[in-house]
């Protein structure tokens, strides 16, 4: 269907909201809008909300459509609101919470999810700030942007999986402290998520976006990370709930993370076998372990150590499938 | 949205975008002497106390009210509301329980209520009412001094600050049946309450 006939039927949905396209996947499209639906706007009027549309599909027959239009959309804020009754803070450390927009309105039946906007815009490389999506403050842009600042030479140099020599690892990492701890506490955040019985489905580098929050730190826990215990003052959000599901099963959740070493390494290939999988899996861990601690539950340990084995057969499996495919 | 908090007569007027022909009416009542009787009028379906008569106890704030208000709306365009008056159903989507009944007993008018909020939506059809009766008032103003004749209590602004002082807590925890870990922080409070009447009746 034509982006432009998705539109004219949002805005017979949603009549007098100005919307603007923000992305158009396969099965929804996301709008951007500065009104809220049922609040006053405010006087500093540059606020956003995001809409999201799964519209129908004119080629599905009408009653199995409307079903799953309503399936789809009622599975996701679902999941949203579960995920907020379930974290009683913001706090993914301290009370093993797992951060999401909240869910602002719905029309179930029409496919519409009203969703608070997480995250910001990103400066260019000249530093200018451009209010578009494209810069927004997901994962993969944040990565982007400081695997940039490394000089042209090096990267021309590196190969996937290459050892990246000492010196300069010390370099990157030295800059990047951040990121360790920002990628440790997203593991941990993803851990959390899997506690709790749900899988993603989708986890990607532009799935989670990261929310300026000055006030957080990684206090109090005892995991690897460097002096400085900042995130770049950077919390993480997941978003995009659309392919999750609930699972206590070791398969689903092994699954999960190779889904994201997957997409982690196709966006961020140089980087991300040797430092960026490592860091998030570190969390991971670290997440089963701060909850056991917690519970003073010994289970979380052998989940967690569960899962990680059944992480190497599903890899196994992927190789295998790749060397016939 | 517009949002006309007129001081000097305490009455909240608020229309959404979505839904520009719609308005209403909100008022807020603290020291009611007479919920026993107006209920009693409810009972006995009398017409004159055609609006929505909410306990205010189960709110946080104004934007929890405006959820359920929004989401009302939105049932009444795609044909789905439940209970026999738009009136019981702002009532009902406050509520997150399937059963009108029970939902109109725990979030609408009680008999000892000293705390009241009163609704009025102008602008949209009642689907089975009779629209011949024009013994109703019917503008704005019309509706605003017959509240105040029907509810013996003092006016107030109807703000967040006043709502936050009648709001009970434990009252909200057992009605939306939130267990034992609720949060303690207000705005993710806040947040799952609007997730739970956004998501009424799924
Ligand atoms: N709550 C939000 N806050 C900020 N940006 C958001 C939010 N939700 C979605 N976006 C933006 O819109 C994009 C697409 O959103 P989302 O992934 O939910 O839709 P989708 O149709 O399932 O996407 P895809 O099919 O590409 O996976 C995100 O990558 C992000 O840039």
């Amino acid at each position: 269907m034509s982006r432009d006939l998705i539109e004219r039927k949002a805005l017979l949905l949603l009549p007098h909201i100005p919307l603007l396209v923000v992305s158009q996947g396969a099965e929804a499209i996301i709008f951007q809008t500065s009104v809220h639906p049922y609040l006053p706007q405010l006087t500093s009027s540059d606020s956003i909300y995001i809409i999201k549309y799964r519209p129908s599909k004119p080629y599905r027959h009408p009653i199995l459509d409307k079903q799953i239009t309503k399936h789809r959309t009622l599975n996701e804020s679902k999941l949203l609101l579960k995920l907020l009754s379930l974290s009683n803070s913001n706090d993914i450390i301290n009370d093993g919470a797992v951060l999401t927009p909240s869910l602002i309105a719905t029309d179930i039946p029409n496919g519409l999810i009203w969703l608070q906007f997480v995250g910001h815009f990103l400066n260019d490389p000249d530093g200018v700030n451009q209010k578009n999506f494209n810069n927004i403050s997901s994962l993969k842009n944040y990565l982007w942007s400081i695997e940039k600042k490394i000089p042209l030479h090096i990267h021309s140099n590196l190969k996937e999986d290459d050892i990246i020599s000492q010196s300069l690892e010390k370099s990157i990492i030295s800059i990047n402290y951040k990121i360790k701890n920002l990628l440790t506490l997203i593991g941990i955040e993803i851990a959390n998520l899997h506690i709790f019985d749900i899988c993603h489905g989708d986890l990607t580098s532009s799935n989670i976006i990261l929310q300026k929050n000055s006030n957080y730190i990684l206090k109090g826990i005892n995991i690897d990370i460097e002096n400085d215990t900042d995130t770049d003052g950077y919390l993480p959000y997941l978003i995009d709930f659309g392919l999750s599901f609930q699972s206590n099963l070791i398969e689903d959740k092994a699954v999960d993370l190779y889904l994201l070493e997957k997409a982690i390494i196709s966006t961020h290939p140089l980087f991300a076998n040797n430092y960026y999988n490592v860091w998030l899996l570190n969390g991971y861990k670290t997440g089963y372990q701060l909850k056991s601690k917690k519970l003073n539950n010994k289970s979380y340990i052998n989940q967690h150590k569960t899962i990680i084995k059944r992480l190497d057969l599903v890899r196994l499996r992927g190789r295998k499938k790749s060397m016939i495919g | 949205m517009s949002f006309n908090l007129n001081k000097s007569d305490k009455s909240l007027i608020i229309s959404f975008k979505q839904f520009p022909d719609v308005e209403i009416l909100i008022l807020l009542f603290s020291n009611v002497r007479n919920s026993s009787e107006i209920k009693e009028n409810l009972l006995s379906s009398n017409s004159s106390y055609n609006y929505s008569f909410i306990n205010p106890k189960n709110l946080l704030n104004l934007e929890q009210l405006f959820s359920s208000i929004y989401k009302t709306l939105i049932n009444y365009k795609n044909n789905e509301v439940k209970s026999k008056t738009l009136n019981s159903e702002f009532i009902f989507q406050l509520s997150p329980n399937k059963n009108i009944f029970d939902s109109i007993k725990r979030f609408g008018i009680a008999q000892d209520l000293k705390d009241l909020i009163v609704l009025k939506a102008l602008n949209i059809e009642e689907k089975e009412i009779d629209k011949t009766d024009h013994s109703q008032p019917n503008s704005l103003q019309d509706h605003y001094k017959h509240i105040l004749e029907i509810v013996d209590g003092d006016l107030i602004e109807p703000n967040d600050e006043n709502i936050s002082k009648i709001t009970d807590l434990d009252l909200i925890r057992k009605n939306y049946k939130l267990g034992k870990e609720i949060s303690t922080d207000k705005q993710i409070l806040l947040k799952e309450l609007i997730g739970v009447i956004q998501l009424k009746g799924y």
